[in-house]
């Protein structure tokens, strides 16, 4: 991916509103967020109407289209994708999730503008005319852009505007999803990677509003309708655990289909990228032709026909395979569009048909209906295929509305999810973004990174420990004795705090010997740190004080050990 | 500039609206149409279509669902009247197609739930006309699976409440017979019949439910009222098989002792014919004593033949009667021996109700 200089516009501090900024800064933001919300939500309403134009216009409002539309539709209008992509918009290929996490991490929050408008022509027309996408990640990423655009123009901060780019995200997959918990939480575990009160409370905001302004318009049902839910029979777990199985391997050959394609795609002459989303388009177009146009577009309505037990599970299993050929297709070739929809088709899909296939050979074990089997394979390609776990989950039980799935989502997806990072230890958007040449941070990957503690460099305490009311050549005899360069002295009712023995010593030179520790120690107090403190809040206090008390979180009174900067520089460096 | 977006998809929203409605009513239109004209395949792919722009319309689901079950996707069906019904728990069309996809699929306990859903369901149009019909068809249902007590209880409920008209009253007297309650029957044909003295479906179930009990006299008189009516050779065959019963009934009190003798010696003499085509029929010789029931039956026709030749006083012979209505019953429901006469059909008639004829 050809990275542009970053254009920063917002300046380190002089605000627009300094003032202000400095006494409702946060209240300004969460307001700011709620408008950055609004404006997501109503392009994400004209994107899907503009989705469903297309549609009609290019294949017909039938769910079938005719001959020789369905043929011509897709490959035609790749043509046109590719030019305005190519010349136009060279910015708005893929799904949009590794561009604003690129914005939050390298951009300091910039997104052009002409993204959200490329995006959005680009993306309506591609799933409009029944490429293998989705509307999702481009309505985060046009919701993204917006979030930055508005961030500009009221010349944010760029610590603000590096956040602003998330907060629009989840405004914008939030209206598209028609789910702002998932959508919240697809973004603080994948984009931000992060809990913090500020920015949470910023995206939960955008997201409300934004789900707040689609519903005004197009009305609070959901995507698709969630038959009736239920979980009875424990032993029905062993079916859902070889649905996460089977989920998992799926995931890998989604994956590893697009790791393996579409760098060779990208190899290609630069003359062939304009007939790649064609061609695409094309063959996508002759697998609707040949009597399954259910892969064309988002498709929607035939997860709603999977949940509704309306195919057989043959059909679900080949729908669920024609799925990954057709999105594998559409997405490498360059046509910009989400794998959100494409995912949860997948997962449907394929949940049906295992549930199908276990009901035909353990009746007795399967008393769930295929759609509840295909509303858990769902958060299962989510689990494995997009690695969020925690979305995963929350996404089934938001869209169901049923929390009696609770256990079998949370089996199987974590089934799904294991394995997956087993075989595939680099997720789909940092694979995409390391193809992309960017060093994006790896949210699965700082999950697993290990935190060091205070615990991991504190060393038993080794000086001698002082009331404030001993007199300080009592002190320094006692340093001396011991041979210690610091005294660590209490000081009830004030904490802790220590004392150098050079101190000591020009004091007692100076003829203050018998004044008590309390006149010679620092006014401020030692900072309290604690065994299991991140390694970094004593690094933030070591250079004011060259040995740190560790106290025990119920009496503080008790030390558990000393830090020193010597020892976190050791403990780093190991 | 928020103004100006919202007032942007404002505008642009309600030019969408009222396309996903155009569309959703016309593919709506097509697919009924398709459905009304048997043709439940288009249908279901046009009505899917109206659902695609107008997603929860219970109207259009129901229809598809309607369409499905006509295309015998009784799995896919019933799961869209099911998603209906989570929506609308109460609603009483849904449950009476649940009830009838449950009947199609044998499975009488949640046939009878949703049956009963549907009668105590809300219905849009006239609700008391609509609850009756489905108590009628759950009458029908629980008939058909012989779950007679059930019937009958849901009968008495429905005359509690049925439109008081010679129609109603004659489908109970019907649904009656059907259990085999000729008493009740027989009293809602007698209604029917008063209601209009010309129906002849209400004079020849009358006549039915009358002869059946044994009433032979009254059934005489509802099949030649029928007769009059109607001249059918079947009411004809009615007539004649009701006035030989008549004629050969020795269970008569009217009658004197040389008739009652004569009567039973026709009966007799019925039984014997039978017995040798029933010999003739299973090979069997009848002239042998064995233990086959044929050749146990005319050993006992030997005896009572014998007996009632015998027979010295009308009490000898009434006493007579109870063996000779065994031997006659058994004879005649011997199987195979061929088609019965009307002479034999007669004997069954006169000697199965024996027991309530001596009472």
């Amino acid at each position: 991916m050809n990275v542009p200089a970053p254009a920063v516009t917002a300046p380190d501090s002089g605000e627009v509103f300094p003032k202000r900024e400095r006494v409702h800064g946060e209240r300004f933001f969460l307001l700011l967020a709620i408008f950055i919300g609004i404006f997501s939500g109503l392009a994400v309403v004209c994107f899907r109407i503009a989705i469903e134009y297309v549609r009609i216009t290019l294949l017909g409002p039938s769910l079938s289209p005719p001959y020789p539309r369905i043929l011509l539709a897709p490959a035609l209008t790749g043509l046109l994708v590719a030019v305005l992509v190519i010349f136009l918009f060279p910015k708005v290929r893929g799904s949009g999730v590794n561009q604003t996490k690129s914005a939050l991490y390298i951009f300091d929050g910039y997104i052009p503008f002409r993204t959200a408008i490329g995006k959005f022509i680009c993306s309506g027309i591609a799933i409009g005319s029944g490429q293998s996408l989705g509307p999702e990640d481009p309505s985060l990423q046009i919701g993204a852009s917006i979030a930055s655009a508005l961030g500009r123009r009221l010349r944010l901060t760029r610590e603000r505007l590096r956040l602003i780019a998330p907060i629009g995200a989840a405004a914008g997959l939030s209206a598209a999803f028609n789910s702002p918990i998932s959508a919240i939480l697809f973004v603080i575990e994948e984009v931000i990677g992060r809990w913090s009160a500020g920015i949470f409370g910023a995206v939960v905001l955008s997201a409300i509003s934004s789900v707040v302004v689609t519903r005004y318009f197009l009305g609070s049902q959901p995507l698709f309708r969630i038959p009736a839910v239920q979980f009875t029979a424990p032993s029905e777990l062993l079916a859902y655990a070889a649905l996460g199985i089977v989920g998992a391997f799926a995931s890998i050959v989604f994956s590893k289909a697009i790791e393996i394609l579409r760098p060779r795609m990208k190899a290609l002459p630069r003359w062939t990228q304009f007939l790649q989303p064609a061609i695409a388009g094309l063959i996508i177009g002759a697998i609707g032709w040949a009597g399954r146009p259910e892969v064309m577009g988002a498709g929607y309505e035939f997860i709603d026909r999977a949940m509704h037990n309306q195919f057989t599970w043959q059909v679900l299993g080949i729908l669920a395979g024609l799925k990954i050929l057709t999105t594998v297709l559409s997405f490498t070739s360059g046509t910009p569009g989400g794998m959100f929809a494409p995912t949860l088709f997948i997962g449907a899909m394929l949940g049906g048909a295992v549930g199908g296939v276990e009901r035909l050979l353990f009746p007795h074990l399967v008393t769930g209906s295929i759609g509840t089997y295909a509303l858990v394979g769902m958060g299962v390609l989510f689990a494995g295929f997009l690695r969020v776990p925690m979305t995963s989950v929350f996404m089934v039980l938001e869209v169901s509305g049923n929390y009696s799935i609770i256990v079998p989502v949370i089996l199987a997806n974590t089934i799904a999810y294991l394995i997956s990072r087993s075989l595939q230890p680099v997720g789909i958007f940092d694979l995409l973004s390391r193809q992309d040449g960017l060093d994006l941070p790896s949210m699965e990957e700082e999950r697993e990174e290990r935190v060091l503690r205070v615990e991991d460099a504190m060393h038993p305490v080794n000086v001698p420990i002082l009331e404030s009311q001993n007199i300080v050549e009592d002190a320094l005899a006692s340093a001396q004795k011991n041979g210690a360069k610091q005294i660590l002295v209490h000081d009830p009712p004030f904490g802790w705090s220590s004392v150098d023995a050079s101190a000591l010593q020009e004091l007692v030179r100076n003829g203050e010997g018998t004044r008590t520790l309390a006149h010679s120690l620092p006014e401020t107090r030692m900072p309290p740190v604690y065994p299991d403190n991140r390694l970094e809040v004593a690094l933030r206090h070591a250079h004011h004080w060259p040995i740190l008390a560790v106290m025990h979180r119920a009496d503080p009174r008790q030390l558990v050990g000393l830090v020193s900067m010597h020892d976190i520089l050791e403990t780093l460096g190991h | 500039m928020a103004v100006v977006f919202f007032a942007f998809t404002f505008s642009v929203n309600r030019w969408y609206v009222q396309r996903r409605q155009q569309l959703s009513s016309t593919w709506f239109d097509k697919g009924r149409d398709s459905l009304n004209a048997d043709r439940p395949a288009e249908a279901i792919g046009e009505l899917r279509t109206a659902l695609v722009y107008s997603h929860d319309n219970s109207q259009y689901l129901f229809t598809l669902a309607e369409a499905l079950e006509a295309s015998n996707r009784v799995a896919e069906a019933r799961s869209y009247f099911l998603n209906l019904l989570e929506d609308q728990p109460g609603s009483g069309p849904v449950n009476l197609q649940l009830a009838r996809l449950a009947e199609k699929e044998n499975e009488p306990e949640n046939a009878i739930r949703y049956f009963n859903g549907a009668i105590y369901g809300a219905w849009e149009d006239d609700p008391v006309l609509k609850r009756q019909q489905v108590r009628q068809e759950l009458i029908n249902f629980l008939i058909v699976k012989d779950f007679k007590t059930q019937a009958r209880g849901e009968l008495l409920t429905y005359t509690a409440e049925m439109p008081k008209n010679g129609n109603a009253q004659l489908w109970v007297a019907q649904a009656f017979s059907r259990i085999g309650d000729d008493r009740s029957a027989l009293d809602f044909y007698r209604v029917a019949v008063r209601a209009n003295r010309r129906d002849i479906t209400a004079l020849l179930g009358a006549g039915r439910a009358a002869f059946h009990m044994g009433r032979f006299r009254n059934a005489l008189e509802y099949f030649k009222g029928a007769d009059e009516i109607h001249d059918d050779p079947a009411t004809a065959q009615l007539i004649q098989l009701v006035t030989l019963v008549i004629d050969s009934n020795p269970f008569e009190s009217r009658i004197d002792t040389k008739e009652r003798r004569q009567r039973l010696l026709l009966a007799m003499d019925v039984v014997d014919h039978r017995l040798r085509q029933c010999a003739e029929a299973q090979n069997i010789d009848l002239d042998t004593i064995g233990t086959n029931s044929l050749q146990v039956a005319r050993a006992r026709w030997v005896y009572l033949d014998s007996q009632i030749r015998h027979a010295r006083t009308g009490a000898d012979l009434v006493q007579l009667l109870a063996p000779i209505a065994t031997l006659v019953t058994t004879v005649e429901q011997q199987d195979p021996c061929g088609l019965p006469t009307a002479e034999d059909q007669a004997m069954l008639r006169i000697y199965q109700n024996a027991e309530d004829l001596q009472q």
